[in-house]
């Protein structure tokens, strides 16, 4: 049984603020960055324990957090494989048919949810993201992927509001609720060492609800819609594969989710990892 | 049994000088990190007296103006933590469901006498009072206890303002750590006792439930606002229920507390009540 885990700084436990990483690299940032970081793979060591122990041989973890290497590997699981790093080849590198599920940790709300801990998707200023209508966060962007590899979502650590999101997309799945957001920098937070047992004992749960959680599905053609704060998009300008709706929101429309990221993040469609070579 | 502590950094043994958030250098970052272990420690001791008193439901408002100052790696499990900035309210999950409420590391009111870092909320403010009653930030937490029923009978900090609470709150359980000798001075105990003595105190505060009543207010409440500059403009407008009464000095009536604090306060929101919560596996 193939475990991938997709992370994010955010829905860990004792955290409020943003990453300080665009803040200068100060003793004070330094601090508190070394600080989250063994936060986030104490969190991420939590669920793969908890993941071993109900059956798992096998957890991948993207280090999905936006720097790219946030976690402390110093302190990982020894059975754990990270995937890190930053201009990777694509969106979830190793998320394929081969795994078993999908989980997430340190899970944070979709952008625009009332009360959510640093709710956001991917930057600040989206102010939504759908596909064929739903509405997704990062989470729900990855558990649809998954799901077209027909792999499930199984199981959410972090906010509350990211918990109660993500079992409202896939039902049967597990959350591990470890703080609940009542703004953008304020929760209510259970501190690091309850949420580690948590998590653990939420991931281990997890894995019996495999073959009940149904994949997410998308039909075809797959449209992706985004809203941003800014005016990003030109009416004026065709691009392929891209509907400019207004200056603050456009289209991508393609077959499957697969070519929709491809497209959005430019990536090469024909890249496959070594290991599927 | 639930609880409500309420945290601050300036009265807490060992502590005489504000915290200088400012400063991002290396002797400031080492020291910010001592204050966040010296508050972790004093609350840690709180939450084991509390539940050998036994309060079984703990929450703790990171209540310091960084927002997350109680250093989190060291923070008692068996307790919830509430932090962060831009808060809905002050004192969120403060309401009927709670028992009791006490305080942690609370510094005396503004105004009073070698108190060690007296001040109510910021520097700019000389004396806040509702219906006369003269209150600093803790008094002002026991007032919102009140206004839900709930008695103030905890607190921890330095002896002025555990002078001010047993005043305010006859039959509190106070726990003095150091003896301000003026703002910036202090006889401390080391942080070490500083902890057994909270946590003595902490767990004689379930004896204090019978025999405290929670401070209440009558309607219509009356607060006075009374700036250390000139804040408030005598000329402009009356505001609803606000009066100018000269430029360090404001009034302001509402029908019940709550009234008032919103409009002392707009960014906060009313209607935010929180929903009974606990961490925990969601099927």
């Amino acid at each position: 049984m193939k475990i991938y885990v997709v992370t994010d700084l955010e829905g860990v436990a004792g955290i409020t603020q943003w990453d300080p990483r665009h803040k200068g690299d100060t003793p004070a940032t330094a601090a508190t960055r070394a600080k989250f970081a063994v936060w986030l793979a104490e969190e991420v060591n939590a669920a793969a324990r908890g993941f071993f122990a109900g059956g798992a041989t096998e957890v991948i973890v993207n280090d999905g957090h936006g720097a790219g290497n946030t976690m402390d590997l110093e302190v990982l699981d020894r059975r754990i494989t990270l995937f890190h790093g930053t201009q990777r080849p694509d969106y979830c590198t190793g998320l394929d048919e081969t795994c078993d599920a999908l989980a997430s940790v340190g899970t944070h709300a979709m952008g625009g949810t009332r009360y959510g801990n640093l709710a956001h998707t991917m930057g600040r200023g989206v102010r939504y993201y759908e596909l064929n209508g739903t509405r997704v966060g990062e989470t729900g962007y990855q558990a649809f992927l998954a799901g077209y590899y027909g792999v499930p979502y199984i199981f959410c650590a972090g906010d509350e509001w990211a918990v109660r999101e993500m079992q409202q997309l896939c039902p049967g799945c597990i959350g591990a609720a470890t703080k609940i957001g009542t703004g953008p920098l304020s929760a209510l937070t259970c501190p690091p060492a309850r949420a580690r047992e948590i998590i653990e004992e939420g991931a281990r749960r997890a894995m019996s609800v495999i073959g009940q959680v149904k994949p997410l599905k998308l039909d075809s053609p797959v449209v992706f819609r985004e809203e941003h704060d800014s005016q990003l998009f030109d009416e004026e300008r065709e691009l392929p594969d891209r509907r400019v709706i207004n200056s603050h929101t456009q289209e991508i429309e393609a077959e499957t989710i697969l070519d929709v990221m491809n497209i959005k993040y430019g990536h090469d469609p024909d890249w496959k990892p070594i290991w599927r070579q | 049994m639930r609880m409500y502590i309420m945290t601050d950094l300036e009265g807490v043994a060992g502590v005489t000088q504000w915290e200088d958030r400012a400063d991002d250098g290396p002797w400031n970052t080492l020291r910010r990190a001592r204050l966040s272990r010296l508050l972790a420690g004093e609350v840690n001791a709180a939450i084991d007296g509390l539940i050998a008193a036994g309060f079984d439901d703990i929450i703790i408002n990171d209540g310091h103006g960084a927002g997350s100052t109680i250093d989190y790696e060291l923070a008692d499990p068996r307790a919830l933590y509430y932090h962060g900035l831009e808060r809905p309210f002050w004192l969120p999950w403060l309401d009927e469901t709670c028992d009791a409420t006490g305080a942690v590391g609370a510094h005396s009111k503004a105004g009073t006498p070698s108190g060690t870092l007296a001040h109510t909320m910021s520097e700019s403010i000389r004396r806040w009072s509702f219906n006369g009653i003269e209150v600093g930030e803790t008094g002002l937490q026991a007032l919102i206890a009140g206004y839900y029923g709930v008695p103030f009978v905890f607190a921890a900090g330095d002896v002025h303002l555990c002078r001010e609470m047993e005043a305010l709150c006859p039959g509190c359980v106070t726990v003095p750590v150091k003896f301000g000798t003026s703002k910036h001075s202090a006889l401390t105990v080391v942080p070490e006792r500083a902890r057994e003595l909270i946590r003595e105190g902490a767990a004689r505060a379930g004896e204090a439930l019978d025999r405290v009543e929670p401070l209440t207010l009558e309607s219509p409440v009356l607060f006075r606002d009374e700036r250390v500059e000139p804040t408030w403009d005598e000329e402009a407008e009356d505001e609803e229920g606000v009066r100018v009464i000269n430029a360090h000095v404001r009034e302001i009536e509402g029908d019940d507390l709550m009234d008032v604090l919103i409009k002392v306060y707009p960014q906060y929101d009313r209607n935010f009540k929180p929903e009974p919560w606990y961490p925990g596996v969601r099927e």
